[in-house]
């Protein structure tokens, strides 16, 4: 069995056990704290689970919509509905039921929908125009490797917390502006109400806090195994290293800020190391794309025998 | 020495080495039309300054054609303008001549009036309008920098990545001084 199939990448799972265990532990503690302060954590957590649900049930037409991206038939797109359903076979994978494209020269793409059966793949008109063939299937290998993962759906539930801790967060604040906290309090017992609620107000910040680094981590290790998974698809990991070289290597790093913004901003021009900080790589979604290359070649070079 | 010279050049930032930069401009618009590269300037460009609290920004037209007389740069062009706008309190001086070499070497006279006058820290960067073949588009000089970049602006803010792409790599490969990508910061409201 080990010798002709590639072996699953353990660590990888591993630790998205370790982050999974750690948003149970952030839901916890969320549910105690709501708990300890005397408000109904189901009451909370069922306007989250609708909140998600909307965004579950109709992210993909709302997605769509957003990023401008038109479906595009067989006929207007051959080649990309002919790449989309070999490696959707290969996969073991229904055929995703929309195909965009985005006007845009920007190269990049996306999937999204809630399951496989509802799964749409979308690519920029950028991305079509600047990766050949090969390029352009480890790009959509990966994007068929989000939607076999079922990444949409682990996603937006893993994020139900950071949703309903977000929502709290503002609850509180405006219930602090508006006669105070507590509501109707409770005679001679107001200001251990108010304490309460200070320290339900602050745990929910930590926790939202908390709650969006563990999700941010959980997406980079979801964007690693998609690589992968992505990579056994179309059976070359170079393809997509390639790909993502030709794609970050330059459009993405033509800033957007006026020059006179970061001139006021001083010192950037002396040290010009602000970007790819701790801080913006701990919060990011994506891992690095140096990392993201540098994993799929070593891929190729540990499975040389079982790749083409 | 070295030490002196930096400090020097911090404080008085328009030293010869950039004009000699905007040249490198010329360089590569004097080659004769329809050749490989064919970029070319279209006879304007605007120097960007940001107007800290000093009298030559108070009012900048006034000091401007004082600066005229005292410099009587070349005799065949419109007569420096200079504009003020927006959030960023930044100020344009606008240059209009079709003999790139003049342009040049007036943008290159009254810079380096500004920096005497103390005010070389105030200039952020010149902006000629240029194009590649049919398509127009900034070459920004940074003067905190030294260094070249192209700007393509679309409307809306949106640029044209891909033309910029294009010319810079052009740009590079003729041995101008590049800014690497991170820097191609844009710019709103250019004037010309």
């Amino acid at each position: 069995m080990q010798r002709n199939s590639i072996r699953k990448d353990h660590q990888l799972t591993v630790r998205m056990l370790i982050i999974g265990l750690m948003l149970i532990m952030a839901y916890l503690a969320l549910f105690g704290l709501l708990l300890i302060s005397g408000m109904n954590p189901i009451f909370v957590f069922v306007i989250g689970i609708g909140m998600v649900l909307f965004q579950y049930f109709m992210s993909d037409k709302l997605v769509l919509k957003t990023t401008g991206a038109k479906p595009v038939t067989k006929e207007e797109q051959p080649k990309l509905h002919e790449i989309i359903e070999r490696l959707s076979k290969i996969g073991g994978i229904p055929k995703p039921r929309t195909i965009a494209v985005m006007d845009t020269e920007a190269p990049n793409a996306f999937a999204t929908g809630r399951s496989p059966k509802h799964a749409t793949v979308a690519v920029t008109q950028g991305l079509l125009n600047k990766l050949n063939d090969e390029e352009l299937e480890g790009v959509i290998g990966h994007e068929l490797a989000h939607i076999k993962n079922r990444d949409m759906m682990v996603m937006t539930w893993a994020s139900l917390i950071v949703v309903v801790a977000g929502f709290l967060m503002q609850m509180l604040f405006w219930m602090s502006l508006f006669g105070g906290f507590g509501g109707h309090r409770r005679q001679g017992n107001g200001g251990q109400t108010m304490a309460m609620m200070m320290v339900l107000y602050i745990g929910v910040i930590i926790i939202y806090f908390i709650s969006q680094l563990l999700i941010s981590t959980l997406s980079r290790y979801r964007e690693l195994a998609a690589d992968r998974e992505g990579a056994i698809i179309t059976g070359s990991p170079t393809n997509l290293a390639s790909a993502l070289k030709k794609i970050s290597g330059q459009i993405a790093q033509i800033p957007e800020k006026d020059l006179r913004r970061v001139e006021h901003a001083n010192a950037f021009f002396i040290i010009p190391a602000l970007q790819g900080n701790t801080i913006a790589s701990l919060m990011s979604s994506h891992p690095p794309t140096e990392m993201r290359v540098a994993r799929l070649i070593e891929m190729q070079r540990q499975n040389w025998h079982l790749l083409r | 020495m070295r030490l002196f010279r930096t400090l020097f050049k911090k404080s008085n930032r328009l030293g010869s080495d950039e004009s000699d930069i905007l040249s490198a401009i010329l360089r590569i618009t004097n080659q004769p039309a329809g050749g490989e590269t064919d970029i070319n300037l279209s006879g304007a460009a605007t120097l960007l300054l940001n107007t800290n609290e000093h009298p030559f920004f108070t009012d900048i037209n006034s000091s401007l054609k004082e600066l005229d007389k005292e410099l009587f740069i070349s005799t065949i062009r419109t007569p420096l303008r200079g504009l003020k706008s927006d959030m960023y309190n930044s100020c344009w001086i606008i240059f209009e001549n079709s003999n790139n070499q003049k342009m040049v070497d007036d943008i290159n006279s009254v810079s380096s009036h500004i920096a005497n006058l103390g005010l070389g820290n105030n200039m952020t960067a010149a902006i000629f309008k240029g194009t590649i073949r049919d398509q127009s588009f900034y070459w920004i000089c940074n003067y905190r920098t030294s260094k070249f970049y192209p700007l393509a602006p679309l409307e809306n803010s949106i640029r044209d990545n891909e033309l910029e792409m294009k010319v810079g790599s052009l740009l590079a490969s003729m041995g101008i001084p590049l800014e690497p990508h991170e820097n191609w910061y844009s710019l709103s409201d250019i004037p010309i």
